[in-house]
């Protein structure tokens, strides 16, 4: 086994050990499917009222992908805002915390090792946690009907929104995966994550009360405007370009704080 | 700074230790200064391969913080070490690679199984398939683990914490052994076997043990190095030890030196 298999799959054992991860696992679903419930309850009310109003139009536009899936996604982020910081919280911080962090700098490995092979065991555990989302087109699937298309549930548009949701954790983790390296405390680590990101998550709300340039700054710095597209599945390059960049950003303060900690 | 000596041919010259032979170990006034808190004081001291040799001190002499400058876990503000003739600082994955160091808090994750966290350590190393399973399995043996390889490093008594930590260290056979107190907390039964191995593996490691259990250097070691206050001073072997101090017993020195 290499060191970065090693890493990988140490990793995927710890998080799947401890409980931490089947809490955040469960919060998800639970959480994901109330929005999905409260959303589906909205669908409802908005065709009753359209028939109500006659608005042959309005009915004909409505689809699951804009009024159920799309809100799912965008909601997922937040979501993430709170879990998160849960499940990378641990990564460096209790290496440092219970002194194995001395076995990684004292074998013949590089930090770099470390912190990519941490990163593809988290990137594993995400994709997974990911993966329950698609519980909600499938159900649309089996018991919705739709009038106008022959598939109720547009397939690439979801798809796309999956990809927004998967890109957004990839940057989350990222954040978390930092402030753990800044700290032997997994609660500060993880509070810190927390207001980290939920101010990157206020600049979408900042922005659009500033004007001009900085307002469009601040909204780009937001991941809140980034998802939208996704969410409806539009792709567009510079979401995908905010998302790497993001995370490679954070990675590299990881990187940085890692190695630093090997030479202070 | 002088990596370009830093190449193995240097491991050829001589050891003033007991044993001669090559030098595996080869510290030069090495220091380490905390902020304001001189820790280590321009530290110097050489290993001959094969030797087994007990570092003593009292509590917050600076064993610990020598013994990691030493394995790269931690770098001097000035002053260098080399092991097996690879710079500590400039070629620190050339060093990793032959050196075994189990740390004072032996560094196990309480979440693995004891194979898990062997693997682990195991792919750290290098070591791949076949190799890393015999590895594995003779460091299994020699810590005498195998009623406990399936349960849970966190579930296990301290001392058997410490005898997971001393496989890990052995694992891929490393040249050089650095040992930080292996025998802190195990019970009297536990130390005795820990010793015997320590003894063992001298025929085929060379070991740096820090200690400060003064029965365990005459056990165990041919020589000392003592260090107090950041500050060496004694290095000599046990014999020569006796010799010089008119056929004192090692408390007896140690405590006098404590004392000064």
């Amino acid at each position: 086994m290499t060191p970065f298999l090693g890493i990988f799959k140490k990793e995927l054992k710890v998080a799947f050990t401890t409980p931490v991860a089947y809490v955040v696992f469960f919060l998800f679903a639970l959480i994901s499917s109330a929005i999905f419930w409260s959303q589906l309850r909205d669908y409802e009310r908005l065709v009753q009222r359209s028939k109500h109003i006659e608005d042959a139009e309005f009915l004909a536009q409505l689809n699951f992908n804009d009024v159920i899936l799309s809100e799912l996604f965008i909601n997922v982020q937040i979501i993430f805002i709170f879990l998160l910081p849960i499940l990378t919280m641990r990564v460096f911080a209790e290496e440092r915390k219970q002194k194995t962090m001395e076995l990684l700098m004292t074998t013949p490995i590089t930090t770099g090792t470390v912190v990519f092979g941490k990163y593809a065991a988290m990137l594993a555990v995400l994709v997974c946690l990911i993966a329950l989302l698609f519980v909600y087109p499938i159900i649309l699937t089996m018991f919705g009907e739709s009038s106008i298309n022959a598939s109720v549930v547009d397939w690439n548009t979801c798809l796309l929104g999956m990809l927004g949701v998967f890109l957004c954790a990839v940057t989350f983790s990222a954040v978390g995966f930092a402030f753990s390296s800044f700290t032997d405390s997994q609660i500060v680590a993880a509070l810190i994550t927390f207001f980290m990101l939920l101010l990157l998550w206020f600049l979408g709300g900042a922005s659009a009360s500033v004007h001009g340039v900085v307002g469009d700054v601040l909204g780009f710095l937001s991941p809140l405007n980034h998802i939208q597209n996704f969410a409806k599945g539009v792709l567009h390059i510079g979401d995908v370009v905010y998302y790497l960049s993001m995370a490679t950003l954070f990675l590299v303060v990881a990187y940085r704080a890692v190695e630093g900690q090997k030479w202070a | 700074m002088e990596a370009a000596e830093a190449s193995a041919g240097d491991a050829k010259t001589s050891s003033p230790g007991a044993s001669g032979g090559e030098t595996l170990i080869e510290v030069e006034n090495l220091t380490k200064f905390y902020r304001d808190f001189h820790a280590v004081k321009g530290a110097s001291f050489k290993l001959g391969r094969g030797e087994v040799v007990g570092f003593l001190g009292p509590n917050g002499a600076g064993k610990s913080t020598t013994m990691r400058m030493l394995v790269g876990a931690l770098p001097a503000t000035s002053g260098r070490a080399r092991v097996c003739g690879f710079d500590v600082h400039e070629d620190d994955i050339e060093v990793k690679r032959r050196i075994g160091y189990l740390p004072e808090i032996p560094p196990v994750y309480f979440d693995l199984t004891v194979m898990d966290q062997l693997k682990f350590g195991a792919s750290l190393k290098g070591l791949k398939g076949a190799e890393a399973r015999a590895s594995i399995e003779k460091s299994i043996d020699r810590c005498q683990l195998q009623e406990h390889v399936y349960r849970l490093v966190g579930q296990l008594s301290k001392g058997f914490r410490q005898r997971v930590g001393l496989a890990q260290a052995l694992l891929g056979k490393p040249e050089v052994l650095i040992l930080d107190e292996p025998t802190v907390g195990l019970d009297p039964k536990q130390i005795q076997y820990v010793r015997a191995l320590i003894q063992e593996l001298a025929t085929e490691h060379t070991v740096l043990l820090s200690t400060h259990i003064l029965q365990e250097v005459t056990m165990v070691a041919q020589r000392v190095i003592m260090i107090r206050r950041g500050e060496i001073v004694i290095d000599d072997t046990l014999a020569d030890l006796h010799k010089k101090h008119d056929g004192k017993s090692i408390e007896e020195i140690f405590l006098a030196k404590v004392e000064e």
